[in-house]
């Protein structure tokens, strides 16, 4: 009677589980919400202006944005520009990974508590090798 | 026919000649330099065992299937001395991580492993008598790694880190013959059944270069680890050793893009090979010290961050074959990038 007991009540667990996954409340955003952009290298420029502090982390209002951020190495930098369209309450991120660029970009999506997801990626309107700022 | 064309006719027929002779002399070459046993049956000079065998062979388990890089595999030696079949299986993951401001990456992995050995080797004893051992080994690992990548160029990037394994082994063997007969039987007697545990500390050094053209990528791995295990066995006192090994390993991987999605995600293909060579492993502690791994496979681009914290660029299915000094392989498994 207890194993029965058990069995219902890990039957109920399943199914809860496979439901809740099932069901997703759709997300209100308004249409004002900043973008929010995270890369790996610091950001030099938002939509042509110069980012005097070092920052890894930039809001930006929705829209056509570009951002010129840099990828430094031991032998030289790089600095791409990137040109995509926000869209509000977004997240992306700017990150150094193996491709035919130095740099992609990619929006970001926290699927559950474990992991988030990378989507659509874009490739840099250019990556220009710079010598390294000492 | 004109003379230029006679000549070229002539130096056509030349030149195939030449190839001819060539093909002929390095047959004959080739037949001189086979070894003797090729055409004439030989009697096969079995190795003398002795107890510190154990503690070698021990060794040389151990580090075969716990070393970084070392993917998993079943291999199959069968030779006049020995035939065994060992299994290393192993699920782990490593991935960069981003220290801000710093151009320097951190590295870290995390991998359990299994790993079986059925053995069967022919030897003689200290007498010249015929010894016949059979040993079954099992082990279990757990393996962290952490470290440093530094990207030297946009394509080159060096990575130095250090590993740090801990296993438990069994070991169950059965002799036929008399393995030591010149030993105290107090001695021997603890080779056969026995457990131990390991603890291994490993220094890498990995070089991978990798190279973009249109949409295909081709990466060249080069890797050297050095190992330091330290066995412990409160039952055998030939288990309770240590000793250091050195494995290199090269790894050429090439991928491209197939017309196939799967939830908006695309499939690559991968084809590979990778050599690994066990630098100073004697040959009798495994049958073998080196192999070539070919084959090929399929990589879903997942693109997860678990943890918000590392990337995770594909999954992928892989199988491949192994051929190696007197071994040869197979390798079917799961691949995490």
């Amino acid at each position: 009677m207890t194993m029965m007991r058990h069995k219902l009540f890990l039957l109920y667990c399943l199914l809860a589980s496979t439901l809740g996954g099932c069901i997703s409340q759709p997300e209100i955003t308004d249409t004002n919400t900043p973008a929010t952009v995270k890369t790996w290298g610091p950001i030099l420029e938002v939509d042509g202006k110069t980012v005097n502090e070092t920052t890894f982390l930039v809001s930006i209002p929705p829209g056509k944005r570009q951002i010129l951020t840099s990828y430094p190495m031991y032998q030289w930098d790089y600095q791409c520009l990137f040109e995509f369209d926000a869209t509000p309450g977004t997240h992306y991120e700017i990150i150094k990974r193996s491709n035919p660029q130095p740099l992609i970009l990619y929006r970001w999506e926290q699927k559950h508590w474990f992991w988030a997801e990378r989507y659509d990626p874009v490739t840099a309107v250019y990556c220009d090798k710079v010598k390294q700022a000492k | 026919m004109g003379k230029a064309a006679y000549n070229n006719t002539y130096n056509t027929y030349s030149n195939n000649a030449c190839k001819c002779m060539a093909w002929l002399c390095s047959m004959f070459y080739l037949c001189l330099f086979l070894p003797a046993h090729a055409n004439n049956p030989v009697t096969t000079q079995y190795r003398e065992l002795s107890p510190e065998d154990a503690g070698t062979a021990i060794i040389a388990f151990v580090n075969l299937t716990t070393a970084p890089g070392v993917d998993s595999a079943s291999f199959r030696v069968d030779t006049d001395d020995r035939d065994s079949d060992l299994v290393r299986s192993s699920l782990g993951f490593g991935a960069e991580f981003t220290f801000y401001n710093r151009i320097y990456d951190g590295y870290w992995g995390a991998a359990i492993g299994t790993g079986t050995l059925d053995d069967r080797v022919f030897a003689t004893n200290s007498n010249g008598e015929p010894v016949e051992i059979l040993i079954e080994r099992s082990l279990l690992s757990a393996r962290g790694t952490f470290g440093l990548s530094f990207p030297i160029t946009q394509r080159f990037k060096l990575r130095p880190y250090g590993s740090l394994i801990v296993a438990d082994l069994d070991t169950k063997a059965a002799a036929i013959g008399e393995p030591f007969p010149n030993l105290d039987p107090s001695f021997s007697e603890p080779f056969f059944d026995s457990s131990a545990e390991s603890l291994t500390g490993v220094a890498s050094l990995e070089a991978v270069y990798d190279h973009w053209w249109q949409k295909n990528r081709l990466e060249l791995t080069g890797q050297y680890n050095l190992s330091y295990t330290d066995t412990f066995s409160s039952s055998n006192r030939y288990l309770d050793t240590h000793g250091w090994s050195n494995t290199a390993l090269v790894k050429l991987r090439l991928s491209g893009p197939t017309a196939w999605e799967s939830y908006g995600r695309s499939w690559r293909w991968v084809s590979y090979i990778n050599h690994t060579s066990f630098l100073d492993q004697e040959k009798f502690a495994l049958g073998f010290t080196n192999y070539f791994e070919v084959g090929v496979g399929l990589d879903y681009e997942w693109n997860i961050k678990p943890l918000n914290w590392f990337g995770l660029r594909t999954i992928g299915l892989k199988a491949g074959a192994l051929i190696g000094d007197d071994m040869d392989g197979y390798t079917v498994g799961l691949t995490f990038r």
